[in-house]
């Protein structure tokens, strides 16, 4: 993969797109999570989903960079 | 001394621990707050120098912006916020592409974008209206600057987004993260705290033991509470999951509680004007029912149901007494059928079919409010949206306004080559954007002037006293908290929070930190006046021009409140009992709110919705009637010249209109008991047939009720309106 994309002209890290898009697995993910009742068992739900997304992005940052 | 031993516990002063719990349980949330908001605000600073933005404070303002104590609220405000900084991005980019050559053209252009913002903030009312009024003020943070070198516009809105982002990033985590305060949470409790309230108030009614003036002010409160639950659960949807998936139900639940209220009072006034009237046989047969349903819902010396669950018993023993209801109530008609007169039994039917309403609306509600309990199922039935009343007129000068606010301060920029113009154009903007839709924007605009001042003062002293000896970092951040503590202190009680947001706002403009140190007070001061010349033609447009609270624009609004009658006349017949409620009792709020409740305007207001309610009620039931399929052509024409000429009346009040509209009425009730005579009708349509014949009674109960046309005429004809005048119908 590129490390940028041209879209309409412009020049932008694909880490953006990367990073919309993680946001919108970590919201799809996140109601099936909550419809299935995890945040009942979780402490923090808050730091859970942050961390997810953590989890989400860094995942496809590296394959990105690898 | 001579002084009398006093008790040993009340001269013991309180332990440590004590004094400590009372403090934290008063004052602690305010505190984390604080905290919170100050490591967020120097968080999005820390990591704008690092990144090399252009102007770091401006993620620092984001936050101080966003800044709210429920995490939904700083998540919404966050989302409106992104969305109208990309309007206004996209935008500046049209506006700057045509006109860079002409400032005149330029500002001229900006200034209608700007009034289109404003008028949409004014639409709008909640959350929404934030993002109009940023892609407003946007437009003028990044179009001033980059007119002046329209090759950068590209990258000072880039600058622009990143920073706004970064500061609701920083923002939106530490609300969320750190020592999080769910909006959630206090949803539940106001949830249950306004169903526990309406129980209590309901067997209260119906047991006869609040008088007018008591019911007249709960339901004040209750129209206050379906508009504050409505912005609440709006908010709470960004918050986490949960609240997404409860979100339709907590809609429907406030739908229900809409309609519960307004038909507790359709019943309420329907016996009022029973007992003007004195028709005792139909109010003795109907005193048992009241009775029995008041027992249904709370026994005496019984337990109101604390949680949802708790009601579940409850919504049970409602669905029953809903499914008998019809029984006793057929059963109470043909008790005084033999010795009423037809008009007396129509009064006890138009009562009965209002009970029976109510009864089914409580019963909705109650089990709405159950299902809140069982998480992860869906809602029991599709939840109506809110609608709210959006005013043309108010939007349309509050536009104007902001334009002849931007094209000024324009004005007075390129007369007189000021350098700081541009500062003070966009702050009267941003003032016209964000009061738009305030019930006193001249006291809003004072209240973040004052603190501007303070501000300014207290940048000051920051920028030129504590801070030029430090260095680094750490030391800066030490050196601010301080400042901004106060400021966000202030936001923190409701009373000063207009004066703490004009304070952060000017601090951390003022302060000016930025990754070049510059020592010059000049454009400090220059800054901090352009500021305040902003404000202040931004407080003059909205004093001058059409003042909000103008005697003829609020009689304008109370106008359309009677107006709402014609959404019911002429409005699609799917769910049009929903929207036209919703309407009515949102635009009944917006009165409220600035009403003179000393002078009984409040109450005036109250009794014009209500008569309007309950007639728009009783049309719609007269169109449902109206369009069943065994109706006869001249029947069905009939009854759309009633409805017509109900409209006119609703257009205008007048004695004529007035006597027309009963006319209608007559002839309609007359088409109605025909066909309710034919014998080839099914039982829907029977029933359909009923209700609208109830229907036109009450319409007609209503047009000779005195008082109630002198409600609703108020405004025209104030010589009817008076005390005393009165009219033999």
């Amino acid at each position: 993969m590129p490390r940028e994309i041209e879209l309409l002209g412009f020049y932008m890290p694909t880490l953006l797109p990367v990073f919309v898009l993680a946001f919108a697995m970590q919201w799809g993910l996140d109601s099936v999570l909550a419809r299935l009742g995890l945040y009942a068992h979780v402490w923090h739900p808050s730091l859970f989903r942050f961390s997810l997304f953590v989890c989400l992005f860094g995942a496809m940052g590296l394959l990105l960079y690898r | 001394m001579s002084a009398t031993p006093l008790p040993a516990a009340s001269i013991a002063p309180p332990t440590w621990r004590e004094a400590w719990r009372d403090w934290a349980g008063s004052e602690g949330p305010a505190w984390i707050f604080v905290a919170k908001t100050v490591f967020a605000a120097l968080l999005a600073l820390w990591i704008a120098f690092r990144l090399g933005f252009d102007s770091p404070r401006s993620s620092m303002l984001t936050v101080f912006i966003v800044a709210q104590p429920q995490t939904g609220l700083v998540l919404a405000k966050s989302f409106y916020r992104v969305l109208g900084t990309m309007a206004g991005c996209l935008a500046t980019f049209v506006l700057v592409g045509l006109f860079a050559q002409q400032r005149e053209l330029f500002l001229v252009a900006m200034a209608v974008w700007v009034g289109l913002c404003t008028a949409g903030a004014a639409l709008y009312r909640n959350f929404r209206a934030y993002a109009f009024v940023l892609a407003g003020y946007t437009a003028c943070l990044i179009g001033f600057p980059s007119a002046q070198q329209p090759q950068a516009v590209f990258s000072i809105a880039v600058f622009r987004v990143s920073e706004v982002m970064l500061g609701i990033l920083c923002a939106g985590l530490v609300a969320d993260l750190v020592l999080p305060q769910a909006l959630g949470a206090r949803l539940v409790t106001m949830v249950r705290g306004s169903y526990r309230e309406f129980l209590g108030f309901v067997t209260g009614a119906l047991r006869g033991r609040l008088d007018h003036a008591s019911m007249e002010r709960s339901h004040d409160h209750f129209v206050a509470n379906v508009i504050a639950f409505e912005a609440q659960r709006d908010a709470a949807y960004f918050e986490s999951p949960d609240a997404r998936v409860r979100s339709e139900r907590l809609r429907l639940l406030n739908a229900g509680y809409m309609s519960s209220t307004t038909s507790i009072h359709m019943l309420h006034q329907m016996m009022q004007r029973l007992r003007r009237r004195g028709c005792h046989r139909a109010l003795d047969q109907l005193a048992p029912l009241y009775q029995a349903l008041a027992t249904e819902l709370m026994p005496e010396e019984g337990v109101m149901p604390a949680t949802a669950a708790e009601a579940a018993p409850l919504a049970q023993r409602l669905a029953a007494f809903r499914a008998k209801l019809p029984q006793r109530i057929a059963a109470a008609r043909t008790a005084i059928e033999h010795d009423a007169d037809r008009a007396e039994l129509l009064d006890f039917d138009s009562a009965a079919d209002l009970l029976q309403r109510f009864t089914e609306e409580m019963h909705d509600y109650t089990a709405s409010y159950v299902a809140l309990a069982r998480p992860g199922t869906r809602a029991h039935r599709p939840a109506p949206h809110y609608v709210a009343h959006a005013d043309w007129i108010t939007a349309l000068l509050s536009g104007v306004r902001a334009t002849v606010a931007l094209l000024s301060v324009s004005a007075f920029w390129i007369a007189s080559a000021w350098p700081s113009g541009a500062g003070a154009a966009t702050i009267a903007c941003v003032f016209c954007c964000l009061f738009a839709a305030a019930p006193s924007p001249v006291l809003a605009v004072r209240g973040l002037s004052i603190g501007f001042i303070w501000g300014l003062i207290a940048a000051f002293v920051c920028a030129f006293v504590v801070l030029p000896p430090l260095d680094g970092f750490p030391l800066l951040a030490a050196g601010m908290t301080p400042f901004i503590m106060i400021g966000v202190k202030l936001i923190t009680n409701p009373r000063t929070a207009g004066i703490g947001a004009g304070y952060n706002i000017m601090f951390g403009n003022i302060v000016g930190v930025e990754n070049i140190t510059r020592f010059d007070p000049l454009p400090v001061l220059n800054d901090g006046c352009a500021a305040l010349l902003g404000a202040g033609v931004a407080a003059l447009v909205f004093a001058l021009l059409v003042p909000a609270e103008t005697r003829r624009l609020r009689l304008h609004l109370v106008r359309s409140l009677r107006r709402r009658a014609l959404l019911a006349c002429f409005g699609s017949l799917n769910g049009l009992r929903h929207r036209f409620e919703n309407s009515t009792r949102d635009l009944l709020g917006q009165l409220l709110i600035g009403a003179d409740r000393a002078g009984g305007e409040d109450r005036r207001l109250l009794g014009r919705a209500l008569s309007v309610l309950e007639s728009g009620h009783a049309i719609i039931d007269l169109r449902e009637a109206s369009v069943i399929g065994t109706l006869g052509v001249g029947s069905r024409a009939a009854l759309h010249a009633c409805v017509r000429s109900l409209a006119r009346l609703f257009e205008k009040p007048t004695q004529q209109r007035r006597e027309q509209a009963l006319e209608g009425v007559a002839r309609a009730t007359s088409r109605i008991e025909t066909a309710l005579e034919a014998d080839d009708i099914d039982a829907a349509e029977r029933a359909a047939l009923k209700r609208g014949r109830v229907g036109l009674h009450l319409l007609r109960t209503l047009l000779l009720d005195d008082e109630t046309f002198a409600t609703l005429s108020s405004v025209e004809n104030p010589v009817i309106a008076a005390p005393g005048a009165s009219h033999a119908a």
